[in-house]
């Protein structure tokens, strides 16, 4: 916590928290003929689910909150059979399938701990899975999915 | 036998149970370890050492590409803080728990926290791009020459992970095939205990089968033993008796012949035939009785009677007896109303197995004394001989049927064995008990008890169905 602390003081010294980068759009979805690009404040202004769960990159059960991501991603009109590719800002990519999505409330974790998250601190969006409330989600294969920094989603 | 055999079966089951939960909890130990290992190869450790190697590496040629005008000041900072996140793998969740349980050297990752926050601090501490080119170069080579003491360090951990990664992998490995060997064997000897108790209950089983058998055969044999006997039995009353007594018949009227002129040699042979028909018609009437008292077909004629009178009666019916052995018979009736219940001819039957085998016991010229008397509740006769009395350890035996006393050495006396049996046997069934007391060298005493009808004494009291006979 105080390292967290330390991290946001420092942050908000260089300006760096989302609040003064809102005006930019930070996420860009595409696919089935359309691309739509969103700011914080588009995605916050969605309905926020919260999750609570551990991963494999936090120490303890945390309090994840954000737009679920089969609302966002529902006027694309995905299916099933689509496969999400999940891009981060270093271009690190992973592949979702639409199952998950559809099966399991995923997240577009806008905040950790009711907080914002800065790209230090793995934001400003994280994709994050309810695994504690689904012990089959308890797996190497959905921990790799939890993909940070998230940027843009492109349904293929 | 079976007790210990239950034993042996209870303790193999409990083996192969034992076994078997143990190969069980092997199994799943390593299936848990085999999902560990899993999700260690997938996340590996390495990776995140090797992405943060990559991540310097990115921001060292973000630094070039700034310094050449390649690269904007906000492309710069992102990188920074994407640097910044690296960092945060090492310091919480899975991979940290891991490094450090590893024990690996992290100072290298302490030091580079150190130089970004000493760079939030000075170089990107107004968030303003620099002015000129000039200051720009400055600034990109000061940052990429710092960088650059960390490469070192940077490749040492990643080495040491992959150091640990390999030796976690061996003693995986190694423990994996412990494991293996240990359910293996764990395996044969389940099999083995299995085999052993499948085995012991098929020899168990076989030999329960046999039993059974054997118990048929047994019972199959009882049954026909009892067959056999009851036509023993038939043929002992109807062609043994009836022929003997008229043998018996037929020596009698040729011994009451007074004139007959017979030599005395003949006389003597037929007085030897006489006398052995008689042993052997007690015998057979001793066989018949025995038999009927075993079956309980004896039905008593049941008489209220005295039985002083009785104990009289069979003293003088026994005295030619006794006389013929040189035994001299004494009656002691100290209580002359002794009324009992039962079957009178029996009791006296009982009275002259007692006496006749004391007479024939006695040395000649010694007395058998006859007792009555009222003992308590019950009537007692004694039948006191001066004989060379019965070892203690026979008391037991005597009453047995066919049991003889070793004692007796003359062949003259022995009688058939039965009668001290039957004599038992009809005193039980008359609610009474028989014993004897004797003293080696000096005499035995055999008794018997039977319950009093009529305790009182008063003859106004006595049931009416009592036969009051006056004792003479």
């Amino acid at each position: 916590m105080i390292r967290l602390a330390g991290l946001k003081t420092l942050a908000l010294i260089l300006g760096l928290v989302p609040g003064t980068v809102m005006a930019s759009d930070i996420l860009t979805i595409s696919g089935n003929e359309a691309s739509e690009s969103y700011s914080f404040e588009d995605l916050a202004a969605l309905p926020q689910e919260k999750v609570l769960t551990d991963n494999f990159y936090v120490d303890e059960v945390t309090e994840f909150s954000g737009p679920l991501l089969r609302d966002l991603l529902d006027p694309f009109g995905v299916t099933r059979d689509d496969t999400l590719k999940m891009t981060a800002v270093n271009d690190f990519s992973v592949e979702i399938p639409v199952d998950d999505i559809l099966d399991y409330d995923v997240i577009l974790a806008l905040r950790r701990n009711g907080e914002t998250m800065s790209i230090r601190g793995k934001g400003p969006i994280w994709v994050i899975y309810p695994m504690d409330d689904h012990p089959e989600l308890v797996a190497p294969q959905y921990n790799d999915r939890l993909i940070w920094q998230l940027t843009g989603i492109k349904i293929e | 036998m079976t007790k210990g055999r239950r034993k042996i079966r209870q303790g193999m089951a409990g083996a192969v149970l034992l076994s078997v939960a143990v190969a069980v909890a092997g199994l799943m130990m390593l299936s848990q370890s085999i999902s560990e290992m899993r999700l260690s190869d997938r996340d590996k450790p390495l990776w995140i050492a090797n992405q943060m190697q990559f991540e310097m590496l990115r921001f060292d040629a973000a630094a070039q590409d700034y310094a050449l005008g390649r690269e904007t000041y906000e492309g710069l900072t992102q990188r920074l803080n994407i640097l910044w996140s690296r960092l945060s793998t090492f310091e919480e969740g899975y991979v940290a728990d891991v490094l450090e349980s590893r024990g690996i050297d992290l100072s290298v990752i302490r030091d580079i926290r150190n130089w970004l926050e000493t760079l939030d601090e000075t170089v990107f501490a107004q968030d303003v791009p620099p002015a000129t080119a000039e200051s720009r170069r400055e600034m990109a080579a000061i940052l990429r020459d710092q960088m650059s003491s960390f490469k070192t360090d940077l490749q040492k951990l990643s080495l040491s992970v992959v150091k640990s990664e390999t030796q976690e992998q061996t003693q995986f490995k190694d423990a994996l095939l412990t494991l293996s060997n240990r359910v293996t064997l764990l395996g044969v000897v389940a099999m083995a205990a299995l085999g052993l108790f499948g085995l012991f209950l098929w020899i168990d089983g076989a030999r329960s089968r046999k039993l059974a058998e054997k118990m048929e055969v047994l019972a199959n044999h009882a049954g026909a033993s009892l067959r056999a006997k009851d036509s023993f039995v038939t043929v002992v009353s109807h062609e043994l008796r009836t022929p003997l007594t008229s043998i018996y018949g037929s020596i009698e009227l040729i011994k009451a012949a007074k004139n007959s002129d017979l030599s005395p040699t003949n006389e003597k042979l037929i007085s030897i035939a006489h006398r052995n028909c008689e042993r052997l018609i007690t015998l057979v009437n001793d066989i018949l009785d025995i038999d009927k008292l075993d079956a309980n077909l004896v039905i008593l004629d049941n008489k209220c009677f005295n039985l002083s009178q009785t104990v009289q009666d069979a003293v003088r019916d026994n005295e030619n007896y006794a006389t013929g052995l040189q035994v001299g018979l004494s009656l002691r009736v100290i209580d002359t109303e002794l009324y009992v219940e039962g079957d009178e001819v029996r009791i006296a039957q009982v009275l002259s197995n007692l006496i006749s085998n004391a007479s024939k016991f006695s040395p000649a010229g010694s007395t058998v004394e006859v007792i009555a008397y009222q003992n308590g509740p019950r009537a007692r006769v004694e039948v006191r001989d001066e004989g060379q009395g019965i070892p203690e350890e026979e008391h037991e035996r005597i009453f047995e049927r066919f049991h003889q006393g070793s004692q007796v050495t003359s062949t003259t006396y022995k009688g058939t064995g039965l009668g001290l049996s039957i004599a038992k046997a009809i005193v039980e069934q008359h609610n009474g008990r028989i014993d004897l007391k004797s003293t080696p060298g000096k005499g035995t005493t055999f008794f018997f008890e039977l319950p009093i009808k009529d305790e009182s004494k008063d003859t106004s009291h006595r049931p009416a169905s009592c036969d009051v006979r006056d004792v003479a």
